[in-house]
Protein backbone atom coordinates (compact mmCIF):
# COMPACT_ATOMS: atom_id res chain seq x y z
CA UNK A 1 0.00 0.00 0.00
CA UNK A 2 1.22 3.52 -0.82
CA UNK A 3 0.54 5.02 2.61
CA UNK A 4 -2.93 6.57 2.44
CA UNK A 5 -6.10 4.54 2.38
CA UNK A 6 -8.13 5.30 -0.72
CA UNK A 7 -11.89 5.79 -0.41
CA UNK A 8 -14.12 5.48 -3.48
CA UNK A 9 -17.24 7.63 -3.01
CA UNK A 10 -20.05 6.77 -5.43
CA UNK A 11 -22.96 9.19 -5.17
CA UNK A 12 -24.84 11.41 -7.63
CA UNK A 13 -25.31 14.27 -5.15
CA UNK A 14 -22.32 16.47 -5.90
CA UNK A 15 -22.74 18.60 -2.77
CA UNK A 16 -22.72 15.52 -0.59
CA UNK A 17 -19.73 14.10 -2.46
CA UNK A 18 -17.85 17.37 -1.98
CA UNK A 19 -18.41 17.50 1.78
CA UNK A 20 -17.63 13.79 2.19
CA UNK A 21 -14.43 14.37 0.25
CA UNK A 22 -13.49 17.28 2.56
CA UNK A 23 -14.19 15.25 5.68
CA UNK A 24 -12.31 12.18 4.44
CA UNK A 25 -9.33 14.20 3.17
CA UNK A 26 -9.13 16.17 6.41
CA UNK A 27 -8.88 12.81 8.18
CA UNK A 28 -5.99 11.75 5.95
CA UNK A 29 -7.73 9.61 3.32
CA UNK A 30 -7.26 9.82 -0.41
CA UNK A 31 -10.58 10.16 -2.23
CA UNK A 32 -11.76 9.06 -5.66
CA UNK A 33 -15.33 9.70 -6.78
CA UNK A 34 -17.96 8.59 -9.30
CA UNK A 35 -21.40 10.06 -9.87
CA UNK A 36 -23.27 7.06 -11.23
CA UNK A 37 -23.29 3.27 -11.17
CA UNK A 38 -21.93 3.14 -14.68
CA UNK A 39 -19.10 5.51 -13.88
CA UNK A 40 -18.31 3.53 -10.72
CA UNK A 41 -18.01 0.27 -12.66
CA UNK A 42 -15.86 1.91 -15.32
CA UNK A 43 -13.54 3.53 -12.78
CA UNK A 44 -13.28 0.66 -10.31
CA UNK A 45 -10.03 -0.75 -11.68
CA UNK A 46 -8.25 2.61 -11.91
CA UNK A 47 -9.63 3.75 -8.56
CA UNK A 48 -8.20 0.70 -6.82
CA UNK A 49 -9.95 1.63 -3.56
CA UNK A 50 -9.53 0.22 -0.07
CA UNK A 51 -13.15 0.94 0.80
CA UNK A 52 -16.24 1.88 -1.22
CA UNK A 53 -18.99 4.25 -0.04
CA UNK A 54 -21.96 3.61 -2.28
CA UNK A 55 -25.27 5.44 -2.66
CA UNK A 56 -28.36 3.35 -3.53
CA UNK A 57 -30.47 5.68 -5.66
CA UNK A 58 -28.49 7.44 -8.35
CA UNK A 59 -29.39 7.41 -12.07
CA UNK A 60 -32.25 5.11 -11.08
CA UNK A 61 -33.66 3.66 -7.88
CA UNK A 62 -31.49 0.54 -7.85
CA UNK A 63 -28.22 1.84 -9.31
CA UNK A 64 -26.25 1.10 -6.14
CA UNK A 65 -27.40 -2.51 -6.16
CA UNK A 66 -26.13 -2.90 -9.70
CA UNK A 67 -22.68 -1.90 -8.45
CA UNK A 68 -22.98 -4.47 -5.63
CA UNK A 69 -23.91 -7.14 -8.20
CA UNK A 70 -20.96 -6.11 -10.32
CA UNK A 71 -18.58 -6.44 -7.36
CA UNK A 72 -20.01 -9.50 -5.64
CA UNK A 73 -21.79 -11.67 -8.22
CA UNK A 74 -18.79 -13.77 -9.25
CA UNK A 75 -20.82 -16.11 -11.46
CA UNK A 76 -21.71 -13.22 -13.74
CA UNK A 77 -18.49 -11.27 -13.26
CA UNK A 78 -15.76 -13.84 -12.48
CA UNK A 79 -13.09 -11.26 -13.32
CA UNK A 80 -14.22 -9.20 -10.34
CA UNK A 81 -13.25 -11.70 -7.67
CA UNK A 82 -10.23 -9.43 -7.17
CA UNK A 83 -12.61 -6.91 -5.54
CA UNK A 84 -13.98 -9.45 -3.07
CA UNK A 85 -12.07 -8.10 -0.08
CA UNK A 86 -12.86 -4.42 -0.67
CA UNK A 87 -15.49 -3.46 1.93
CA UNK A 88 -18.66 -1.83 0.64
CA UNK A 89 -20.67 0.53 2.82
CA UNK A 90 -24.02 1.65 1.43
CA UNK A 91 -25.20 5.20 2.05
CA UNK A 92 -28.93 5.08 2.19
CA UNK A 93 -32.11 6.59 3.53
CA UNK A 94 -34.21 3.51 2.77
CA UNK A 95 -32.67 0.85 5.03
CA UNK A 96 -34.75 1.89 8.01
CA UNK A 97 -37.97 1.70 6.00
CA UNK A 98 -37.41 -1.62 4.30
CA UNK A 99 -35.48 -3.32 7.08
CA UNK A 100 -32.83 -4.36 4.56
CA UNK A 101 -30.29 -6.75 5.99
CA UNK A 102 -26.84 -7.52 4.78
CA UNK A 103 -24.07 -10.06 5.10
CA UNK A 104 -20.36 -9.85 4.44
CA UNK A 105 -20.55 -13.30 2.86
CA UNK A 106 -20.92 -13.01 -0.93
CA UNK A 107 -22.63 -16.42 -0.99
CA UNK A 108 -25.22 -15.42 1.57
CA UNK A 109 -28.88 -14.90 0.77
CA UNK A 110 -28.55 -11.46 2.32
CA UNK A 111 -27.34 -8.35 0.53
CA UNK A 112 -23.58 -8.99 0.24
CA UNK A 113 -22.16 -5.75 1.57
CA UNK A 114 -20.25 -4.87 4.72
CA UNK A 115 -22.19 -2.01 6.29
CA UNK A 116 -24.99 0.48 5.93
CA UNK A 117 -24.92 4.06 7.08
CA UNK A 118 -28.13 6.05 7.21
CA UNK A 119 -28.43 9.48 5.64
CA UNK A 120 -28.21 12.15 7.00
CA UNK A 121 -24.67 11.13 7.86
CA UNK A 122 -22.70 12.59 10.74
CA UNK A 123 -19.03 13.09 9.76
CA UNK A 124 -17.76 11.48 12.97
CA UNK A 125 -19.98 8.42 12.43
CA UNK A 126 -18.77 8.14 8.83
CA UNK A 127 -15.10 8.28 9.84
CA UNK A 128 -15.63 5.75 12.64
CA UNK A 129 -17.40 3.28 10.32
CA UNK A 130 -14.76 3.61 7.61
CA UNK A 131 -11.99 3.08 10.17
CA UNK A 132 -13.80 -0.02 11.49
CA UNK A 133 -14.17 -1.47 8.00
CA UNK A 134 -10.51 -0.91 7.23
CA UNK A 135 -9.48 -2.42 10.56
CA UNK A 136 -11.47 -5.58 9.75
CA UNK A 137 -9.62 -6.12 6.49
CA UNK B 1 -31.94 -11.01 1.21
CA UNK B 2 -30.32 -11.55 -2.12
CA UNK B 3 -28.89 -8.70 -4.02
CA UNK B 4 -31.66 -9.02 -6.60
CA UNK B 5 -34.35 -9.06 -3.93
CA UNK B 6 -32.87 -6.04 -2.18
CA UNK B 7 -32.82 -4.36 -5.57
CA UNK B 8 -36.46 -5.18 -6.14
CA UNK B 9 -37.49 -3.97 -2.70
CA UNK B 10 -35.55 -0.75 -2.92
CA UNK B 11 -37.06 -0.10 -6.31
CA UNK B 12 -40.44 -1.02 -4.96
CA UNK B 13 -40.18 1.45 -2.14
CA UNK B 14 -40.29 4.16 -4.75
CA UNK B 15 -41.65 2.71 -7.96
CA UNK B 16 -44.40 0.35 -6.85
CA UNK B 17 -46.48 3.26 -5.70
CA UNK B 18 -49.48 2.96 -7.98
CA UNK B 19 -50.41 6.61 -8.28
CA UNK B 20 -48.11 8.37 -10.76
CA UNK B 21 -48.48 11.61 -8.81
CA UNK B 22 -47.24 9.93 -5.65
CA UNK B 23 -44.39 8.40 -7.60
CA UNK B 24 -43.28 11.81 -8.80
CA UNK B 25 -43.71 13.21 -5.30
CA UNK B 26 -41.55 10.38 -3.91
CA UNK B 27 -38.77 11.20 -6.30
CA UNK B 28 -38.96 14.88 -5.35
CA UNK B 29 -38.91 13.99 -1.66
CA UNK B 30 -35.85 11.82 -2.22
CA UNK B 31 -34.11 14.83 -3.72
CA UNK B 32 -35.20 17.07 -0.82
CA UNK B 33 -33.77 14.53 1.59
CA UNK B 34 -30.54 14.41 -0.38
CA UNK B 35 -30.20 18.20 -0.17
CA UNK B 36 -30.89 18.24 3.56
CA UNK B 37 -28.44 15.40 4.15
CA UNK B 38 -25.78 17.48 2.48
CA UNK B 39 -26.64 20.57 4.57
CA UNK B 40 -26.52 18.55 7.80
CA UNK B 41 -23.17 17.05 6.92
CA UNK B 42 -21.74 20.46 6.01
CA UNK B 43 -22.86 21.91 9.35
CA UNK B 44 -21.65 18.93 11.35
CA UNK B 45 -18.28 19.15 9.62
CA UNK B 46 -18.09 22.82 10.68
CA UNK B 47 -18.98 21.86 14.27
CA UNK B 48 -16.38 19.08 14.25
CA UNK B 49 -13.70 21.65 13.47
CA UNK B 50 -12.91 20.14 10.06
CA UNK B 51 -12.62 23.68 8.64
CA UNK B 52 -11.23 25.44 11.71
CA UNK B 53 -12.24 26.29 15.23
CA UNK B 54 -15.82 27.27 16.01
CA UNK B 55 -16.74 29.35 19.07
CA UNK B 56 -19.19 27.92 21.64
CA UNK B 57 -21.79 30.51 20.58
CA UNK B 58 -21.41 29.60 16.93
CA UNK B 59 -21.58 25.92 17.84
CA UNK B 60 -24.91 26.48 19.63
CA UNK B 61 -26.37 28.22 16.57
CA UNK B 62 -25.08 25.50 14.28
CA UNK B 63 -26.58 22.89 16.61
CA UNK B 64 -29.97 24.60 16.29
CA UNK B 65 -29.59 24.60 12.51
CA UNK B 66 -28.94 20.84 12.57
CA UNK B 67 -31.99 20.32 14.80
CA UNK B 68 -34.12 22.29 12.36
CA UNK B 69 -32.81 20.30 9.41
CA UNK B 70 -33.41 17.03 11.23
CA UNK B 71 -36.97 18.06 11.96
CA UNK B 72 -37.47 18.71 8.25
CA UNK B 73 -35.94 15.33 7.42
CA UNK B 74 -38.37 13.65 9.83
CA UNK B 75 -41.27 15.58 8.37
CA UNK B 76 -40.38 14.61 4.81
CA UNK B 77 -39.91 10.96 5.79
CA UNK B 78 -43.26 10.97 7.60
CA UNK B 79 -45.03 12.57 4.67
CA UNK B 80 -43.48 10.16 2.18
CA UNK B 81 -44.16 7.05 4.23
CA UNK B 82 -47.62 8.08 5.46
CA UNK B 83 -48.83 8.65 1.90
CA UNK B 84 -47.51 5.22 0.92
CA UNK B 85 -49.15 3.62 3.96
CA UNK B 86 -52.48 5.25 3.16
CA UNK B 87 -52.16 3.88 -0.34
CA UNK B 88 -51.29 0.40 0.95
CA UNK B 89 -47.93 0.50 -0.80
CA UNK B 90 -45.79 0.46 2.35
CA UNK B 91 -44.98 -3.02 3.60
CA UNK B 92 -42.47 -2.92 6.43
CA UNK B 93 -40.54 -6.11 7.02
CA UNK B 94 -41.00 -7.82 10.39
CA UNK B 95 -37.76 -7.98 12.33
CA UNK B 96 -36.73 -9.19 15.75
CA UNK B 97 -37.50 -6.55 18.35
CA UNK B 98 -34.65 -6.34 20.81
CA UNK B 99 -36.24 -4.82 23.92
CA UNK B 100 -32.96 -3.39 25.20
CA UNK B 101 -32.47 -1.50 21.94
CA UNK B 102 -35.99 -0.09 21.99
CA UNK B 103 -35.58 1.04 25.59
CA UNK B 104 -32.17 2.58 24.82
CA UNK B 105 -33.57 4.46 21.80
CA UNK B 106 -36.48 5.73 23.80
CA UNK B 107 -34.28 6.81 26.69
CA UNK B 108 -31.96 8.68 24.30
CA UNK B 109 -34.91 10.38 22.61
CA UNK B 110 -36.44 11.40 25.94
CA UNK B 111 -33.14 12.76 27.24
CA UNK B 112 -32.55 14.75 24.03
CA UNK B 113 -36.11 16.07 23.86
CA UNK B 114 -36.11 16.90 27.57
CA UNK B 115 -32.82 18.78 27.34
CA UNK B 116 -33.83 20.65 24.18
CA UNK B 117 -37.18 21.80 25.54
CA UNK B 118 -36.28 22.18 29.22
CA UNK B 119 -38.57 19.34 30.35
CA UNK B 120 -38.26 16.65 32.98
CA UNK B 121 -38.44 13.42 30.97
CA UNK B 122 -38.90 10.02 32.63
CA UNK B 123 -38.98 6.49 31.27
CA UNK B 124 -40.32 3.51 33.22
CA UNK B 125 -40.09 -0.06 31.97
CA UNK B 126 -42.63 -2.44 33.50
CA UNK B 127 -41.64 -6.07 33.76
CA UNK B 128 -39.44 -7.78 31.25
CA UNK B 129 -40.07 -7.03 27.59
CA UNK B 130 -39.93 -10.18 25.45
CA UNK B 131 -37.98 -10.64 22.26
CA UNK B 132 -40.60 -10.57 19.55
CA UNK B 133 -41.16 -10.23 15.83
CA UNK B 134 -42.72 -6.99 14.68
CA UNK B 135 -42.09 -4.14 12.21
CA UNK B 136 -39.40 -2.93 14.60
CA UNK B 137 -38.11 0.08 12.68
CA UNK B 138 -41.60 1.42 12.18
CA UNK B 139 -42.64 0.83 15.79
CA UNK B 140 -39.50 2.57 17.02
CA UNK B 141 -40.17 5.53 14.73
CA UNK B 142 -43.79 5.67 15.80
CA UNK B 143 -42.94 5.74 19.50
CA UNK B 144 -40.28 8.42 18.99
CA UNK B 145 -42.70 10.57 16.97
CA UNK B 146 -45.35 10.26 19.68
CA UNK B 147 -42.83 11.38 22.29
CA UNK B 148 -41.93 14.42 20.17
CA UNK B 149 -45.58 15.19 19.57
CA UNK B 150 -46.32 15.05 23.27
CA UNK B 151 -43.29 17.18 24.12
CA UNK B 152 -44.84 20.02 22.15
CA UNK B 153 -47.74 20.19 24.62
CA UNK B 154 -45.66 19.86 27.80
CA UNK B 155 -45.27 23.13 29.72
CA UNK B 156 -41.70 24.45 30.13
CA UNK B 157 -40.17 22.68 33.13
CA UNK B 158 -43.10 20.22 33.13
CA UNK B 159 -42.80 16.47 33.26
CA UNK B 160 -43.17 14.15 30.34
CA UNK B 161 -43.30 10.51 31.25
CA UNK B 162 -43.29 7.33 29.18
CA UNK B 163 -44.18 3.90 30.53
CA UNK B 164 -43.52 0.82 28.46
CA UNK B 165 -44.49 -2.78 29.09
CA UNK B 166 -46.40 -5.76 27.71
CA UNK B 167 -49.97 -6.85 28.13
CA UNK B 168 -50.89 -10.52 28.06
CA UNK B 169 -54.65 -10.68 27.61
CA UNK B 170 -56.81 -13.16 25.73
CA UNK B 171 -55.41 -12.14 22.38
CA UNK B 172 -51.80 -11.77 21.30
CA UNK B 173 -49.19 -10.24 23.57
CA UNK B 174 -49.15 -6.49 23.04
CA UNK B 175 -46.47 -3.91 23.53
CA UNK B 176 -48.07 -1.06 25.46
CA UNK B 177 -46.72 2.46 25.66
CA UNK B 178 -48.40 5.08 27.81
CA UNK B 179 -47.07 8.62 27.62
CA UNK B 180 -48.22 11.61 29.63
CA UNK B 181 -47.34 15.27 29.29
CA UNK B 182 -47.82 17.81 32.05
CA UNK B 183 -49.10 21.09 30.70
CA UNK B 184 -51.77 21.56 28.10
CA UNK B 185 -54.92 19.59 28.76
CA UNK B 186 -56.54 19.09 25.40
CA UNK B 187 -60.25 18.83 25.20
CA UNK B 188 -61.34 15.23 24.56
CA UNK B 189 -63.48 16.19 21.54
CA UNK B 190 -60.68 18.20 19.97
CA UNK B 191 -58.35 15.21 20.30
CA UNK B 192 -60.94 12.89 18.79
CA UNK B 193 -61.39 15.22 15.83
CA UNK B 194 -57.62 15.05 15.34
CA UNK B 195 -57.85 11.28 15.15
CA UNK B 196 -60.94 11.22 12.98
CA UNK B 197 -60.16 13.91 10.46
CA UNK B 198 -56.39 14.16 10.28
CA UNK B 199 -56.73 17.71 11.51
CA UNK B 200 -54.87 19.52 14.26
CA UNK B 201 -56.05 20.17 17.81
CA UNK B 202 -55.09 23.64 18.95
CA UNK B 203 -54.96 24.78 22.54
CA UNK B 204 -52.34 27.50 22.60
CA UNK B 205 -50.05 24.81 21.17
CA UNK B 206 -50.91 22.23 18.55
CA UNK B 207 -50.81 18.48 18.78
CA UNK B 208 -50.34 16.55 15.57
CA UNK B 209 -48.81 19.52 13.81
CA UNK B 210 -47.91 18.99 10.17
CA UNK B 211 -47.90 15.37 9.19
CA UNK B 212 -47.00 13.97 12.62
CA UNK B 213 -50.52 12.78 13.40
CA UNK B 214 -51.19 11.53 9.89
CA UNK B 215 -48.00 9.50 10.12
CA UNK B 216 -48.77 8.26 13.64
CA UNK B 217 -52.23 7.07 12.62
CA UNK B 218 -51.09 5.46 9.39
CA UNK B 219 -48.14 3.75 11.09
CA UNK B 220 -50.35 2.48 13.91
CA UNK B 221 -52.74 0.92 11.39
CA UNK B 222 -49.81 -0.46 9.42
CA UNK B 223 -48.56 -2.43 12.45
CA UNK B 224 -52.09 -3.48 13.49
CA UNK B 225 -51.97 -1.33 16.61
CA UNK B 226 -54.29 1.00 18.49
CA UNK B 227 -53.66 4.63 19.33
CA UNK B 228 -55.67 6.63 21.83
CA UNK B 229 -55.29 10.28 22.73
CA UNK B 230 -57.00 11.76 25.72
CA UNK B 231 -56.87 14.42 28.37
CA UNK B 232 -54.92 13.67 31.54
CA UNK B 233 -57.49 15.25 33.82
CA UNK B 234 -56.19 18.27 35.66
CA UNK B 235 -52.65 17.61 34.48
CA UNK B 236 -52.26 17.54 30.71
CA UNK B 237 -52.50 15.10 27.84
CA UNK B 238 -52.08 11.34 27.55
CA UNK B 239 -51.27 9.03 24.63
CA UNK B 240 -51.73 5.26 24.72
CA UNK B 241 -50.32 2.99 22.05
CA UNK B 242 -50.57 -0.78 21.87
CA UNK B 243 -49.05 -2.99 19.21
CA UNK B 244 -49.52 -6.75 18.83
CA UNK B 245 -46.29 -8.77 19.05
CA UNK B 246 -45.40 -12.18 17.71
CA UNK B 247 -43.39 -13.61 20.59
CA UNK B 248 -40.26 -15.59 19.82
Amino acid sequence: MDGKHRVFIVDDDQDLVEIMRSVMEAAGYEVVTAGSAREAMERMEAASPHVILLDVMMEDTVAGFRVVNFLRDFETYPQNRKYEKIPIMMLTSIQQRTGMKFSQDAGSRLLPIDAFIEKPIKPRALLDRVAQLLAQQ
Amino acid sequence: MTCRRAEAEAGGSVDNVADPTHRVVNHFLHDFLGGLSSVIMQIEALRDGTFGEVSPGQDRRLGRAVDDCERMVALIQDYRDATQMLEGAFRPEAEVLEPAQLVADLRAELEATGARRGLVARLSVHGRLPRARVATSLVRRLVVRLVRMLASCTRPGGEMSVEIGVENGDGPTRLVVAATAEGVEFDHDALQSTLDEHSQATHGVQIGRGYAMVFALAATRCVGGELRLGPWPGRGTRVDLSVPLERL
